[in-house]
């Protein structure tokens, strides 16, 4: 990797400028702060805002002088623009955390700021039902843009088309294109997801004014909560989550944008354009779908049988919508963290790991390997034990539908075992470090796969108490699974490359 | 378990115990009777003659359901701006209660306010306003240097 002082400024122009149309988003938080007349949280905004334009024109002025040589930036500098905004952005939207109190130490704040970004929705944060409104605005207002994406965000207003905006998309971990130039899609993005939290907060608002909620209370309540859901977050603005309702048709709006937000941008664009067929044959949808069931029946049967639950409803309300929370890596928890570990027993919390590590769809706001993968795996294996068995010689060609009808060749089903593998590699790292800290199995397995599929849900392990060498393994992991991996190694090579020139250098 | 047989010893004698202990130990205290004394969150939820609180004694929080005249004099309640009243709770503690779809909640029999809730002042950090204001100008001016570098090499081009 050939890293050349050009190569730098081109990175840092680029990283500088998708921060700085990140920083817009501060002034939200500050208007808040002002309508509560709340001026502490102003002045934390203020002063984390004004050290993201500092940064940003930093970067930008220092690599203001290649801007025209950017059309030609290589995949790899394309990678690494989209990695290391995410970790300046984390860096920066942790400051108002830790100027607020509410957060233990920078550590803390860092790891609530990646857990938001990455769509997690675990959190470290203090005394939850006393936080500021302009903190709760913050923490659903970082998780509902890292759902969608900081660099889908600055590409949809980048003033041109570029070259190279594709690069920093792939890097962000999406790589559908709604239509042929990569700004059209994200603003396609942008449109879709705006289109909703409109109609998901209007329904959630109504329903928290029917609750008894004030009709202020009731909007942000609606909003916080349909941005949690649609970004398949998580966070809520009150230390029980979503049990702070009491109200299954409340759960219920919460549960149909969590399982919308989980599908593919693809194809929420391809039903849209009225390709309804697409809904049936889009093998995310089945792959979502059958394993969904199966995995439910086998948590309801099990849950059924021990006496935990013993109505129908009960039923609904706390294993399935737990488990489809957990299925699209939502993380709204309709029990406590502890009765994961009192209540489920084993094959309660193995289904629950397994659905974690599924996740929901690729090119969407939800985490873990992907109900794509998942499906061209199956299939991949499915279609190899066919040929051996019928001792076919013949070239069968092998398709999936996924927008379109596609081939299922080796290069396809390689990356897909790729990430799926670096999955499972990051799960059993972060397993056994979790157990060293003094967890069992079982309990470790379910946070970690909570973790590193950016679920959320928790078995009570990650509390501010927790020690600080799982905080931060738990950081990467929530940054490696959003990003899936591969544009941070390339930020990581590319740091050793830089250090390694600078010692020969000197 | 002995810690769970003290715990519902002690709850037989009327003692406060910690929200987080109810959860915790939730088989022992299954529609057992219970007291505890937490602060009264956001809003009251009504429905009908009935009502939820959420209630919060620092180690966790949980639903109280109820009847809607014991809330009346229910007057501040927990958020940034203020502490809300605390209460004393005498109920049925429930694991997985069937009315409410399997939810871990409380049944008040009794509601007490034992301290009331109030205002809480936020003082305006003063070192807070200096930076926030040093920051803000310096990025003013680093905006200003940018956008002339901008022109000057819109300029160049």
């Amino acid at each position: 990797m050939k890293l050349s002082t050009n190569s730098l400024k081109s990175v840092s122009y680029y990283t500088g400028n998708t921060m700085l149309i990140f920083t817009s988003l501060f002034i939200l938080p500050i208007i808040v702060s002002i309508g509560y007349g709340d001026l502490n949280s102003m002045f934390d905004f203020i002063i984390a805002m004004s050290i993201s334009v500092l940064v940003s024109c930093g970067l930008i002025i220092y690599g203001i002088k290649v801007r025209h040589t950017l059309e030609g930036l290589s995949w790899r500098h394309g990678l690494v623009v989209a990695s290391l905004t995410w970790v300046l952005l984390t860096i920066i939207s942790a400051i108002p955390y830790r100027l607020s109190g509410h957060s233990l130490s920078f550590l803390d704040a860092l790891f609530d700021v990646m857990s938001g970004f990455t769509t997690t929705g675990v959190f470290l944060l203090q005394d939850l039902d006393h936080v500021p409104q302009a903190l709760n605005f913050w923490r659903h207002l970082l998780t509902f843009v890292g759902g969608q994406g900081m660099i889908v965000l600055a590409i949809s207003f980048f003033v041109r088309e570029i070259g190279s905006a594709y690069k920093f998309y792939v890097g962000e971990g999406k790589d559908i294109a709604l239509v042929p130039n990569v700004k059209g899609t994200a603003q396609w993005i942008w449109k879709i997801s705006l289109v909703y939290l409109f109609i998901g907060t209007l329904l959630l608002w109504i329903q928290g004014m029917r609750l008894g909620l004030n009709p202020l209370n009731a909007f942000f309540h609606g909003l916080y909560i349909f941005m949690a859901a649609w970004s398949t977050g998580g966070f809520a603005p009150n230390y029980q989550n979503i049990l702070f309702y009491h109200d299954f048709a409340f759960e219920s709006i919460g549960l149909v944008f969590f399982i919308i937000g989980s599908f593919n941008f693809g194809l929420h664009f391809a039903l849209i354009q009225g390709k309804y067929s697409e809904f049936k044959k889009n093998i995310e949808i089945v792959s979502f779908f059958v394993t969904s069931f199966i995995l439910s029946l086998l948590a309801v049967v099990y849950l059924n049988n021990t006496g935990m639950y013993t109505n129908a409803i009960s039923l609904f309300r706390r294993v399935v919508y737990n488990l489809l929370s957990a299925h699209t890596t939502t993380g709204f928890g309709s029990i406590y963290a502890q009765q994961f570990a009192s209540d489920w027993g084993g094959l309660g919390i193995t289904v629950m790991v397994i659905a974690m590590l599924i996740g929901g769809s690729a090119c969407s706001t939800a985490g873990g390997i992907k109900g794509l993968r998942v499906g061209i795996i199956f299939k991949g294996i499915y279609a190899d034990i066919q040929k051996l068995m019928k001792g076919d010689k013949t070239m069968r060609v092998v398709k999936y539908h996924h927008i379109k009808d596609q081939i299922l060749d080796d290069g396809a089903f390689r990356s897909s075992a790729t990430i799926a593998i670096l999955y499972i590699v990051l799960f059993a790292i972060g397993v056994i470090l979790t157990t060293l800290a003094g967890y069992s199995l079982l309990e470790s397995s379910f946070e970690v796969a909570s973790i590193t599929g950016n679920v959320g849900l928790s078995i009570g392990i990650t509390q501010a108490s927790m020690p600080a060498y799982l905080k931060v393994f738990y950081i990467i992991a929530m940054y490696l699974g959003r990003l899936e991996f591969i544009s941070i190694f390339v930020l990581v090579g590319m740091f050793f490359k830089g250090v390694k020139k600078w010692l020969r250098q000197y | 378990m002995v810690t769970t047989i003290l715990s519902l010893l002690l709850t037989l004698q009327n003692s406060i115990v910690p929200i987080n202990d109810l959860i915790k130990d939730s088989h022992a205290y299954d529609q057992k009777p219970i007291v505890i004394e937490a602060e009264v969150i956001l809003e009251v939820l009504e429905r009908d003659d009935y009502a939820w609180i959420n209630v919060n004694d620092g180690s966790n929080a949980i639903g109280v359901y109820l009847q809607i005249e014991m809330v009346k004099d229910l007057d501040i309640f927990g958020d940034y701006n203020h502490i809300g009243d605390k209460v004393r709770i005498e109920g049925i503690f429930y694991r997985n209660c069937d009315e409410h779809g399997g939810e871990i909640d409380i049944h008040a029999k009794s509601l007490t306010i034992i301290e009331e809730g109030y205002k809480v002042e936020h003082e305006v950090s003063v070192w807070k306003f200096a930076i926030a204001f040093i920051s803000f100008s310096l990025s003013l001016i680093v905006l200003l240097i940018y956008r002339n570098k901008r022109k000057d090499h819109k300029i160049e081009e």
